[in-house]
């Protein structure tokens, strides 16, 4: 799938900006502060709902109005898609093809973009919640019902935590640990099913990028354990109920769970070295966009927001260079001579101008 | 200066749901530049209804009448019982005729967050309802979102050792949505589809 076409008004530092792109994507280079990273997030922004940089949609107004805009076309599967997003004093309009979403969900059906940070090394370094949140996203990204599975899992969460905190009646306990249980085995089969997925198409492209031998493992530590049956985990919620009753918040289930992962066996986040984890890093992303690849038979959109320092790797640049023949890709450097060899068309951001270099 | 009485009609009707500060405003300059007896007529009818409706000591529907015309009304079919969430969705299933047994109001869904538990949801009025009037058949009809689903297994469970049929209404009802949004076919195909629980 691509972007064919992009309209932004009001986003960020781009007053207006309106550009039509082509299958291959495009390079864009520009100092610091030119705003080679806000085009991108604008792109991204179409398949996630929301900025992939954790802005808040008030952040991303130009500075002194109260409003943005923006239009994206799509193309997938020869299918056009429009995507337009409104927002006005903290209110938010999306629409694809005209219709007004009523869930973001829906989004992840149609519109395929994996996003390269630096801040990614943060999946490796950083707390539970982001490796969390990465499955989630990549799951999503091939089964959008999920989203819907784990907004209903934390509403069910959310009502079982104000019902720890207050003076319930065990019948009524019993009830949400019942719907609790149901969910938290939902959405950990769902991961789990994932990362054994995951995990091999993960090591190919690992070894593709180092020539070393090393094994990347990823361990699901699930604070309930779902092998046990229904009843069975009901029984383990009750004899957990006077500690949670005194903390006053479920201590137990998907939403704490932690993703390991490991080389050689030992955490990569106390043992790997600084380029073992860029590597770890980037093959995770790589890995997201060949699952979708694999499963739901598109070629994600790939956005790399300069990661310079990862694309050092010779190894990691070829990668990226044989898979750009396939999918669209778009790549922000303040230095572009580094791609000459890419086939891709070069924006040069200069005072919130554009030259086609 | 905004005098004090407007400000507090302002203030009274922006507490209603789905009215936010503006409306309430603009609601309440209409009210006061309308024609008088046409504001007078609001406010006595508000007064009226306040008095005079009251929950139905049997099946908690609000009427004016106690017990309500419904727990009355002997054309009934008392082997069965629909469940619901408020006196609207009675409305709702009264209008598309398709249902001609009892109703039980349940006033609202559980939900811990806003500190409904099984007292709030009148469990113990719908236990002494179903001593005094056996019914064979309970359909819960209420809307599919966490707190209906929760709500539905939670009376599901009490009942388990009962001879009652339970039924629910068919998923034609997309989930998360509210019985008010579904338009009545939707509502009368689910009452003809309702499944086991
Ligand atoms: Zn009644």
């Amino acid at each position: 799938m691509y972007i064919k076409s992009l309209s932004l008004v009001n986003y960020r530092n781009f007053e207006r900006f309106t550009y039509t792109f082509d299958q291959h994507g495009c390079l864009i280079s520009g100092e610091n502060g030119s705003g080679k990273s806000n085009l991108l997030e604008a792109i991204a922004y179409s398949a996630y709902g929301k900025s992939v940089r954790h802005h808040n949609d008030s952040d991303i107004v130009r500075f002194g109005v109260n409003h943005f805009f923006f239009q994206a076309g799509f193309v997938n599967h020869d299918e056009a898609y429009s995507f337009d997003i409104g927002y006005e004093n903290n209110r938010k309009v999306i629409k694809l093809n005209g219709a007004i979403l009523s869930r973001m969900s829906e989004l992840y059906k149609h519109i395929k973009v994996v996003y390269f940070s630096p801040d990614d090394i943060s999946l490796v370094n950083g707390t539970p919640r982001l490796r969390r949140s990465f499955i989630d996203t990549a799951i999503a990204n091939t089964d959008w019902e999920y989203l819907y599975k784990l907004k209903e899992y934390n509403q069910i969460l959310q009502q079982r935590n104000a019902l720890l905190k207050s003076d319930f009646e065990e019948k009524h306990k019993q009830t949400w640990d019942t719907n609790f249980c149901t969910a938290s085995i939902t959405i950990v089969k769902k991961r789990l099913e994932f990362i054994s997925k995951f995990e091999k198409v993960f090591n190919r492209i690992y070894s593709e990028i180092t020539d070393k031998e090393e094994e990347i493992t990823f361990n699901y530590k699930a604070t309930l354990q779902t092998n046990l049956s229904q009843r069975d985990l009901e029984d383990f919620l009750f004899t957990k109920e006077q500690r949670e009753k005194e903390v006053e918040h479920s201590l137990f289930g998907p939403h704490l769970d932690e993703l390991i992962i490991k080389i050689n066996g030992k955490p990569a986040r106390d043992f790997a070295s600084q380029g073992q984890k860029r590597s770890i890093v980037i093959a995770l992303k790589l890995a997201q966009a060949e699952l979708i690849r694999l499963i739901s038979d598109e070629y994600p959109i790939l956005m790399f927001d300069d990661i310079l320092s990862e694309l050092d790797n010779e190894r990691t640049r070829n990668i990226i260079h044989n898979i750009s023949k396939e999918h669209q890709i778009f790549i922000a450097t303040p230095n572009a001579d580094h791609y000459k060899d890419f086939d891709l068309r070069h924006l040069e951001l200069k005072n919130e101008n554009i030259d086609e270099v | 200066m905004l005098s004090p009485k407007f400000r507090k009609l302002q203030e009274c009707l922006a507490g209603l749901p789905g009215i936010g500060k503006k409306t309430a405003g603009r609601l309440a300059m209409h009210i006061i530049t309308q024609d008088k007896a046409k504001s007078h007529d609001i406010a006595e009818s508000i007064a009226d209804a306040v008095d005079s409706i009251c929950n139905c000591s049997v099946c908690n529907i609000l009427s004016e009448n106690d017990p309500c015309l419904v727990c009355t009304d002997t054309d009934r079919d008392n082997r069965l019982l629909c469940v619901v969430e408020n006196t609207q969705d009675v409305h709702l299933f009264e209008e598309i005729h398709s249902f001609k047994g009892r109703y039980f109001v349940l006033g609202h869904l559980l939900s811990p967050m806003h500190g409904i538990g099984p007292d709030e949801i009148k469990f113990g009025l719908l236990s002494k309802f179903l001593e005094e009037n056996p019914v064979e058949e309970m359909i819960l009809a209420l809307s599919p979102s966490v707190e209906g689903e929760t709500t539905m297994s939670f009376i599901a469970e009490q009942l388990e050792t009962s001879s009652i049929n339970l039924s629910r209404l068919s998923t034609g009802l997309p989930f998360g949505s509210n019985l008010e949004y579904a338009n009545s076919i939707t509502i009368a195909n689910a009452f003809r589809n309702r499944t086991k629980v």
